[in-house]
């Protein structure tokens, strides 16, 4: 009887049991185990993540989305520097940036900000140029930018002047021409730079494609500047004040270009003339803005002295960069003495 | 508050011993057929009921303290084969070099031949079926346990146990030549 037989299986199995001997062992060994009932907490258990997840699983929607931002956040850190030819350029110029400008809530901070990267894309170009990385690509793509950038400026200018705010847009407007014409200036000094370089190794490569992104900045800036003549109207009663600051920042340029150090001769000599050239273009704006000041016409006076002050801002920045730019070559120079000697 | 204290671990201390009497056996039987050495089947009991006992002090809510005691066994067998994977029960069964655990021993009492034979010849035919059935139809038949109660210690639900069981009959009777009735059970 098969059925007989399994019945007979199964009580055979449950005679396993343990000795009366071992059964006494493992209940006395429990009983006197060291491990007490509860085991023992960190005093920092509390403080800990896993407590934090255990105690509430609320945690997981705090702490995943945090996890993200995080991580997000670093790769929007590291887009912060990148350039055309970078592949977080566009999460940076489509993302980063946007972003950060619709979080400036006065149509003046727009401005400013919209200012600010517009000399961003200059300064960009300006690194790539000076690394031979410039390429039509890259050039199309700042240029595109840079007119982006001057029409939500122009815009934002237009909202101040229109709302009569006595919104202060001068100091942005006289900073956005000077940053273009001086970034403008410096692009054409890389490119003319690159180019000898490259027509020495015998490529013929075109002027006006180099010129681009420079003209693109001194339209730019002429058009902000048409924007200033119509709005400086009222602004007679700062004359004084903004006579005095526009000679002060022409004095300091001067005294900078005297005491500034440029290693190579040649850019020593184009670079001081070039600025100088700018300070002389400054002070001619100025004393233009004192005649016109003595035939009491203070709206055009304070309109010519806005330009002075452009002009004085511009040398700074043309200066400035300049250095920068001969202390990079300088590093280069070093970093690489052959490569250099040949270019020279 | 001392003597709240002291009455409560003499309830804890009660409620486990009468479960340790009740339940002891069984755990070390289970343990003994998957890991077939006695020494280690007496440690994993222990450890076993020590955690039974470290939870009682912990005031944990145990609703079934067979299914509870099942559960942390079937863990630590895991865990023990994952420590020493050289060591494979099924191969030494299907070698039939050493059945890994006697049946005769002091307590079992057996003193007809035949019916050693019969135990043995079950415990080789569970372990020759498939692992997923092999637990559902060891803990139904051997332990009389209910199909939640296994699908709780397995992990799974009440059905998907009854089904492994029933599988697991066909499957046993295929190869041992039983006639059984699940139903009779």
């Amino acid at each position: 009887m098969k059925d007989k037989k399994i019945e007979i299986g199964i009580s055979e199995i449950k005679k396993i049991v343990m000795t009366d001997v071992e059964k006494k062992r493992i209940y006395d060994n429990i009983l006197n185990s060291p491990v007490e009932s509860k085991l023992v907490k960190s005093p920092w258990f509390s403080y800990s993540f896993v407590f934090s997840v255990n105690r509430s699983r609320f945690a997981y929607y705090v702490i995943i989305p945090l996890i993200f931002i995080l991580s997000g956040s670093g790769i929007v850190f590291a887009s912060e520097g990148s350039l055309p030819d970078s592949v977080l350029y566009p999460l940076k110029v489509n993302i980063v940036e946007p972003i950060e400008g619709a979080l400036k809530f006065s149509s003046k901070a727009k401005a400013e900000h919209e200012s600010s990267l517009a000399s961003k894309r200059l300064v960009e170009a300006e690194i790539l140029a000076s690394e031979n990385k410039l390429d039509l690509k890259n050039e199309e793509k700042i240029n595109k930018l840079l007119s982006k950038h001057t029409e939500a400026l122009n815009n934002a200018l237009s909202k101040v002047n229109s709302s009569n705010l006595n919104g202060d847009t001068d100091l942005i407007t006289t900073d956005f021409r000077a940053e273009m014409n001086a970034h403008a200036r410096v692009l054409d000094i890389l490119t003319r730079h690159e180019n000898s370089n490259q027509n020495k190794k015998g490529e013929d490569l075109s002027t006006d494609e180099d010129l681009t992104l420079s003209n693109t900045a001194r339209i730019s800036a002429n058009k902000i500047k048409n924007i200033q003549a119509k709005q400086s109207d009222n602004k007679t009663e700062k004359y004084k004040v903004k006579k005095t600051e526009v000679e002060s920042l022409i004095g300091s340029t001067d005294q900078a270009v005297v005491s500034g150090k440029l290693d190579n001769k040649r850019d020593r000599n184009f670079v001081a003339e070039d600025t100088q050239k700018t300070i002389d273009q400054a002070k001619a704006f100025l004393s233009d803005a004192d005649k016109k000041d003595k035939e009491g016409n203070l709206g055009d006076a304070y309109s010519s002295l806005l330009d002075s002050e452009s002009s004085a801002k511009e040398a700074k920045i043309f200066f400035d960069t300049s250095l920068k730019i001969n202390q990079n070559r300088r590093d280069n120079h070093r970093d690489k003495p052959n490569e250099e000697d040949e270019n020279h | 508050m001392a003597v709240s204290s002291t009455y409560m671990k003499e309830d804890k201390k009660s409620t486990f011993e009468a479960i340790y009497k009740n339940e002891s056996d069984a755990i070390f039987r289970f343990c003994l057929l998957r890991v077939s050495n006695r020494e280690q089947a007496i440690d994993i009991t222990q450890e076993t009921f020590l955690r039974l006992w470290q939870s009682l002090q912990s005031d944990k809510d145990i609703l079934n303290s067979k299914a509870f005691l099942f559960t942390i066994a079937r863990r630590l067998i895991i865990d023990w084969y994952r420590k020493k994977k050289s060591l494979s029960l099924d191969k030494m069964i299907l070698d039939g070099k050493e059945s890994g655990y006697d049946i005769e021993d002091e307590n079992t009492n057996v003193d007809n031949t035949s019916s050693k034979a019969e135990g043995r010849y079950l415990v080789e035919k569970i372990n020759e079926l498939e692992i997923s059935y092999r637990e559902p139809l060891y803990l139904r038949f051997v332990e009389d346990l209910s199909p939640p109660e296994i699908g709780k210690i397995l992990g799974i639900s009440a059905n998907a146990a009854s089904v492994r069981i029933n599988r697991g009959i066909s499957e046993l009777r295929k190869i041992s030549g039983y006639s059984i009735d699940v139903n009779k059970k």
